[in-house]
């Protein structure tokens, strides 16, 4: 009985997952390519190897980790529990064991990471090719349709395959590529050249770090989306192409019909072949009501959903800055995956931007009504804060494009200020103040408060933010350690203590 | 011309000239090309003709593919410029190829200011002396006759002015629609300088409001800046739905009334009365409002007017004719010449009072049977006669009459149409509208003198302080106060200017000043901003009269404030008084009940309908916007006509794209009928606190109450509870312990505390207080069946364990279980669906009433009453019907009675759906009318739809597994679980 209510992750705790019969019987050489793993563990040098697993795959992981053990000679780790996606690489949980590198199994939203270089296995799901292709060829009637083929990374082993086979079909079909992010070691300049990694069919021998990539490939003629690209031929845009996605539904696929939303995306299920036609437009028209909320907030909380995507403080910085420059209020949180409860503790903020991988930072409205209210992503927050950020259908989930650099960039200087403007509100029907307020009186406040030195006793506290977190934070029953206590004197010794899990422990139940 | 320079030809023989002249150069260069025209074609190309030149030069064999005969583009223009040829014509044939400047005209705008009876300068003058002034509303039911009486004022102060035989100009309908649709659709203020009986000169600030009762908004708004009203009543038709609202309004924003019984010469042409029965039809309507005043005023003295007080006046707008007793008194005086008291003469021609010419003298008795009361014989009898006369026979007896009266006439006037003539003849007979002047002048107190009435209804503030004082006194010296309630658009529709009266002070063009928004307070001084003055205007419908200041008293058109208002404003000057607070939002008398979505036909259009929908929301004073989480923007309006204007503003004045409509829906509102069946409690997620709740409905007229502000939860323990205790019969404990009102400060639900301090840690739940209300405002504001507000709904704290530790009962844990133990209250104590109701008045003639109620019942509408009306043949049917139901109902009445009937509907109340909306054995089918029975589960289910909800309510969502085993324990028949 999961609720949206009682959204204490109790579900997933009390979810079995053990009996899932599709995996008891796999091949692990095949499902998880060992050989390549191991080929990748001993040509990188690694010592500590992390083995990411998402939720569903989790039961399998024994079993790798024993198969690769046996092969390298040493022990490898299991990352249990992603602290945010599973999607993304879990950079922190893999330094906890001082990894030197991560291998992650199962579904991939390839966004780059920084630290550690890391090895995508994307594992496979089986795909009927001849119903892909049946299907697809029923539904598309013009065959001299422009389409772009793309594809879950589940399915990468077969796309060339499957868009080879559809391209005698569709004489001006053009298949998307992975862009897959893959670490560049300096001291190990060969390891980049080595050969292996081309047999590894999930390394497309897109090497180097993956700036390099896009800027190399935006050179090459290609157009790079959500952790993938595609070369157009010359004179054509993508406002005259159709796109192909084959794989399970997802939110990768949510991700990609929303960014192209004025074209129709002709989804393909590998295993039955049957083809829907969706657009993304409907979702990003709903999504515009969220602009309203932004703009109407007068404390915009950040939600940090991500600590591996590159990038992710200087789109924290640039948000806080943004948010400055309009006259609102901002202040930075780190809870884990977000649900209701936990955002439900800070009722001060009415809207939070959620600074995380493209396809978690989208919340789809059917799986968590409550989440969807509150959450924005940095690029909805850019358009409904920055005049220059213009709203359009091409919605961008990915806010490493909001960045220097990036498609949707657009300049802002650090003391970028906004002249104060009013509008309507179309959600209170009350004035909407946007800008900083061009008043002396309001800047000396400020200045002082910033500039001179405030003797900190809890009741300055709030003089000092009057009307702000101040006021809030007095209001608040619990207040935080506070540093002014001493430290206790007599420190117990250890004792062991509870066993198990925070939502019941063992002695407990 | 030199002659041996030429041969015989023409052709030039002379020596070679030293022009540069290309033909020549060219020649000389060798150029193969020796044709003149070809050369002369590429001449303004040096670099080309170079190039052209050296490859001459190498003699080099060119290939045919290589060589170029033309310039290509960029060897013409450079580098730089991009060229685009196009083969086809890309733009349709029907598009003109340079487009003519389009010119945005949607109202009616003199181009000059015209000419005056009075100088402007004059105007400008009586405007600093408030006692001068009075500020009115005409209000009153549509088609009463309020924007054609405005027209006679205009064409007595405007000798330009002209009106059109066959229709009246309307000159306060500025909109190009008001006048397509014949109705007033905007209230449109209009300041003249009019002269009362004794021809002293008054500044009159006249507010047009519109007569349909949709735009009962705008009449809120103008009544605001008035002192006090006229109400404006069809002699024929009496007293109507809007003229009861209207007039139900005006009392309660305590203003002033004055009637005006206007289109007499219905009675006389139409309806063809004798002139006895007319008086009576006069006195009932007089009888009507008095008693309409008596039951909305309770006071020991409640107003009352009479056309002997001198508040109510008679006209004819059409026929440009208007008196009171003592206008029409001074008639008689000055035609026979007597100095006669004008007042004790007006006294005597009301009422049962009889003149005997044997005894000149007035009598209450009748002197003889067949004798008339005074009003009919000095008044009604001469007007028949002056009709009669026109009307009937204009050759042969008009010249007499017109030489008894000393009226005389151009041969061209008199060979006018009848209803010019009478227009004419009473223009010249009866005069200017002195006795309107004058009723005014009586019986509307000055600003100055109503200063602090209108400061006590309108102002937040206290009102012992200097400066309400100033307000008070009307003080032109004293600190700017300015209160705004309307916004009109430019000319090009692009931004607004806002209309407003000024209480305190002088304002300035050009000066700063500091504009507070509604949701201004002194705690919370966010919704303030500094903005400059741009020009003012005296606003004069058709034409603005420029000005530099305009002091305490007056109404004002400012230029350049808008950007920060919505709907009404409060502006002060800089610096600001500490003390300032802001008026009083405006009150409306009627709801917005009526929702349409709306989407732009080109989703990326979205911004523009977005900047659309923030302009009509300030032009329309009660509409408001809605962005359902669907992404549905929504506009929620007072009625179909509301709605169809707001669609043409939003579509050709303010955002010019195609935009797609919805089909009309209503509001609902989620309620219970019963107690819940059983206790209804809920734990936190960390299970260590445990509410329980219970619903049931609340008292019958106290949802009204807490709407109307009757009651305040803002008020202090003992006053409230003294209200609930008294008025409906609480016990002590429970009327004290009343939490909250919810979902705002005047949502008609309650929160009560009903723990007992022996049971409950009393100290631990006020610890929790904020958050169980904050679940409660949340819950009541989307209910659990269609996320449409809940109503009329009492939630009682039964029982609650709340946990010691702070850390352990935080907002996040409490506030949500708050609302779903509310939910699941709520759900146990069988909860309907509510809707809203019209309430309908239709005119019929008698042979039409049948249709008129077959119409009715198809709509699931009702009958309450249905009376002929007095002195006319029609029939005035009142009934109520859902709002759903009421989309296309007039056309519909209109059809079946063959035009005849005419109807007017207006939000009434809220009435619970039949049927259970829980009911799963229902199945809607597509396309099908539902039996009542099956209406609330419709409904619901088509709301969820359209919001995006799931199809059905999960109850299971509300309930903890614990909640859930009590249930199957009670055996409570969950059906719908």
């Amino acid at each position: 009985m999961t609720s949206a209510f009682d959204n204490s992750g109790e579900a997933v705790i009390e979810r079995t997952i053990g009996s899932n019969s599709k995996y008891s019987s796999y091949n692990l050489e095949l499902n998880f390519e060992l050989e390549s793993c191991v080929k990748w563990i001993l040509d990188g040098q690694f010592k500590k190897v992390g083995l990411q697993f998402p939720d569903e795959l989790l039961t399998a992981a024994p079993a790798v980790a024993r198969a690769l053990t046996s092969k390298l000679g040493f022990h490898v780790y299991i990352l249990g529990d992603t602290t945010y996606g599973s999607c993304c690489v879990d950079e922190v949980a893999a330094e906890h064991v001082g990894a030197d590198s991560v291998i992650h199994y199962g579904r991939a939203c390839l966004s780059p990471s920084r630290r550690l270089p890391v090895l995508y296995i994307f594992t496979q799901i089986a795909v009927d090719e001849d119903a892909v292709i049946e299907g697809l060829c029923r539904t598309i009637d013009d065959l001299n349709t422009n389409l772009i083929f793309t594809y879950d990374a589940q399915c990468f082993y077969i796309a060339d395959k499957v868009a080879n086979r559809l391209r005698e079909k569709f004489p001006r079909l053009i298949i998307s590529e992975l862009i897959i992010p893959s670490y560049e070691r300096k001291v190990n300049k060969s390891f980049i050249n080595d050969s292996s990694l081309e047999d590894g069919k999930n390394c497309n021998g897109e090497n180097g770090s993956i700036d390099n990539a896009s800027s190399v490939s935006e050179k090459e003629g290609y157009f790079a989306f959500n952790g993938r690209k595609v070369k157009l031929p010359e004179n054509t845009t993508l406002q005259e192409y159709q796109f192909i996605y084959m794989g399970p539904e997802s939110l990768t696929l949510t991700c990609l019909s929303m960014r192209f939303s004025q074209q129709v995306f002709y989804h393909v299920n590998p295993v039955d072949g049957k083809v829907q036609s969706i657009t993304g437009v409907k979702s990003v028209m709903n999504r515009s009501a969220k602009l309203e909320l932004a703009k109407d907030s007068e404390i915009i909380g950040i939600l940090v959903g991500t600590l591996g995507v590159a990038d992710y403080r200087n789109i924290i910085n640039r948000i806080k800055t943004i948010i400055k420059s309009v006259g609102k209020k901002s202040y930075t949180f780190v809870v884990g995956k977000p649900n209701e409860p936990k955002l439900a503790n800070i009722p001060e903020v009415d809207v939070f931007v959620y600074v995380s991988c493209p396809e978690t930072s989208i919340v789809e409205r059917q799986t968590d009504p409550a989440l969807y209210r509150k959450l924005i992503t940095p690029w909805e927050l850019e358009v409904a804060l920055l005049g220059d950020q213009e709203w359009s259908l091409n919605f961008e989930t990915d806010f490493r494009q909001l960045l220097l650099g990036g498609s949707r960039h657009v300049e802002m200087s650090e003391k970028y200020k906004t002249e104060e403007t009013a509008n309507v509100s179309l959600l209170t029907n009350k004035t909407q103040m946007l800008g900083l307020r061009n008043d002396t009186d309001m800047d000396a406040r400020l200045s002082n408060a910033s500039g001179t030195m405030v003797l900190a006793d809890g009741s300055n506290m709030s003089l000092i933010h009057v009307g702000g977190g101040g006021e809030a934070l007095k209001g608040k029953s619990w207040q935080g350690l506070d540093p002014s206590l001493p430290a206790p004197v007599n420190l117990g010794t250890v004792v062991e203590g509870f066993k198990g899990i925070a939502a019941g422990y063992d002695r407990e139940t | 011309m030199d002659a041996d320079l030429y041969d015989e030809f023409g052709n030039y023989i002379g020596p070679e000239l030293d022009s540069d002249d290309d033909d020549d150069d060219d020649e000389e260069d060798g150029y193969q090309d020796n044709d003149g025209d070809m050369n002369g074609y590429d001449d303004d190309d040096d670099a080309q003709q170079g190039d052209e030149e050296e490859e001459v030069s190498t003699q080099a064999v060119v290939l045919h593919e290589d060589k170029q005969y033309y310039p290509s583009a960029m060897d013409v223009y450079g580098p730089d410029v991009e060229t685009i040829v196009q083969e086809e014509d890309a733009q349709p044939l029907t598009q003109p190829i340079i487009q003519p400047v389009k010119v945005k005209k949607f109202s009616h705008v003199e181009k000059d200011l015209p000419i005056t009876s009075y100088q402007m300068e004059f105007l400008a003058d009586l405007m600093d002396a408030p006692c001068l002034i009075r500020n009115v509303s005409l209000i009153g039911h549509l088609h009463h006759g309020k924007s054609t009486f405005v027209d006679c004022l205009i064409s007595q102060t405007h000798p330009e002015f002209r009106t059109k035989e066959e229709a009246p100009v309307r000159y306060t309908d500025t909109l190009l629609t008001e006048s397509e649709r014949g109705l007033s659709i905007k209230a449109t203020p209009i300041t003249l300088v009019l002269p009362d009986v004794r021809n002293k000169s008054y500044l009159m600030n006249i507010y047009d409001t519109p007569g349909h009762v949709n735009f009962s908004d705008e009449v809120t708004a103008a009544m605001r800046l008035s002192d006090g009203v006229v109400l404006f009543v069809d002699a024929a038709e009496g007293v109507m739905l809007n003229t009861q609202r209207l007039l139900k309004h005006a009392v309660q924003e305590k203003l002033a009334v004055t009637i005006c019984i206007n289109k007499i010469d219905r009675l006389m042409l139409e309806l063809k009365l004798p002139p006895q029965d007319a008086y009576y039809k006069l006195r009932h309507i007089v009888e009507e409002i008095n008693s309409l005043l008596l039951q909305y005023t309770d006071q020991e003295n409640p107003t009352v007017i009479s056309p002997l007080l001198g508040n109510v006046c008679f006209a004819s707008s059409q026929h440009s004719l208007c008196f009171t007793l003592k206008s029409f008194a001074k008639l008689y005086s000055q035609h026979y010449g007597y100095d006669i008291p004008l007042e004790d003469f007006a006294r005597r021609l009301w009422g049962d009072i009889y003149f005997n010419p044997r005894t000149r003298k007035f009598s209450k008795k009748p002197p003889t049977s067949t004798a008339q009361r005074s009003f009919v014989e000095f008044i009604l009898e001469p007007l028949y006669k002056i009709f009669a006369h026109i009307v009937g026979d204009v050759d042969t007896h008009l010249p007499g009459l017109m030489e008894d009266l000393g009226i005389h006439m151009s041969k061209e006037e008199s060979r006018m149409n009848i209803r010019g003539l009478i227009k004419l003849f009473m223009t010249k007979f009866i005069g200017d509208f002195e006795g309107f002047v004058d009723m005014c002048v009586e019986h509307i107190p000055s600003p100055q003198a109503n200063g602090r009435q209108k400061v006590e209804v309108t102002y937040t503030g206290p009102l012992d302080t200097e400066l309400s004082e100033n307000m008070m006194q009307c003080d032109p010296e004293g600190p700017l106060v300015v209160h705004t309630t309307k916004q009109y658009p430019n000319q090009e529709a692009t931004t607004f200017h806002v209309f407003g009266r000024v209480l305190s002070g002088t304002l300035h063009a050009n000066q700063d000043v500091r504009v507070l928004g509604e949701k201004y307070t002194l705690m919370d001084e966010e919704d303030s901003r500094i903005l400059t003055v741009g020009r003012l205007w005296i606003y004069e419908a058709r034409y603005n009269i420029e000005v530099n200041a305009v002091p305490a008293g007056n109404w004002v058109l400012i230029e350049g404030i808008d950007e920060s208002i919505v709907k009404t404003a409060t502006i002060t000057d800089l610096p600001p008084s500490s003390e300032l607070q802001i008026f009083r939002p405006l009150k409306f008398n009627t709801h917005s009940v009526i929702k349409i979505a709306v989407e732009p036909v080109n989703p990326s259009e979205l911004p523009k309908m977005l900047d659309g929908l923030r302009k009509v929301n300030k032009s329309y004073p009660l509409l408001s916007n809605k962005v359902e989480e669907s992404g549905e923007h929504v506009i929620l309006g007072t009625g179909e006509l509301y709605m169809d204007c707001v669609m043409h503003d939003l579509r050709k004045m303010y955002s010019e794209i195609d935009i797609k409509v919805a089909d009309p829906v209503v509001s609902f509102c989620e309620t219970v009928v019963d107690t819940s069946s059983l206790k209804c409690f809920a734990e936190t997620p960390n299970k260590r606190n445990k509410i329980t709740m219970i619903a049931e409905p609340l008292e019958r007229g106290l949802a009204e109450d807490i709407e109307g502000e009757i009651v305040q939860i803002n008020w202090d323990r003992r006053r409230l509870g003294e209200f609930f205790q008294t008025r409906y019969d609480w016990d002590l404990l429970a009327a004290r312990s009343i939490w909250a009102f919810g979902p705002d400060h005047s949502g008609p639900n309650i929160l009560v505390d009903d723990t007992l301090p022996s049971e409950v840690d009393k100290t631990l739940l006020s610890g929790v207080r904020d958050s169980i209300v904050q679940g409660f405002q949340w819950g009541t504001r989307e209910g659990p069946l269609c996320e449409e507000p809940i109503r009329n709904c009492k939630f009682k704290i039964l029982d609650a364990v709340i946990a010691g530790e702070p850390l352990h009962r935080g907002g996040g844990q409490v506030i949500p279980t708050a609302r779903r133990v509310a939910y699941s209250a709520f759900l146990m104590a069988t909860p309907r669906l509510m809707e809203p109701y019209y309430f309908v008045e239709i005119q019929a003639p008698a042979d039409c009433v049948s249709s008129v109620y077959t119409v009715l019942t198809k709509r699931r509408g009702h009958v309450t009453q249905d009376a002929p009306v007095a002195g006319s043949p029609l029939y005035t049917i009142k009934a109520f019907i859902p709002a759903i139901d009421s989309f296309g109902f007039e056309t519909d009445l209109r059809m079946h009675t063959q035009g005849q009937a005419f109807c007017l509907s207006v939000f009434h109340h809220w009435q619970i759906v039949p049927g259970d909306p829980l009911d799963k054995s229902i199945v809607i089918r597509p396309l099908e009318p539902q039996p009542a029975t099956h209406l609330a589960r419709e409904f619901m289910i088509k709301t969820r739809r359209r919001k995006g909800l799931s199809e059905d309510v999960s109850i299971n969502k509300f309930f903890d597994d614990p909640m859930l085993l009590e249930l199957a324990r009670q055996d409570v028949t969950l059906n719908y679980a």
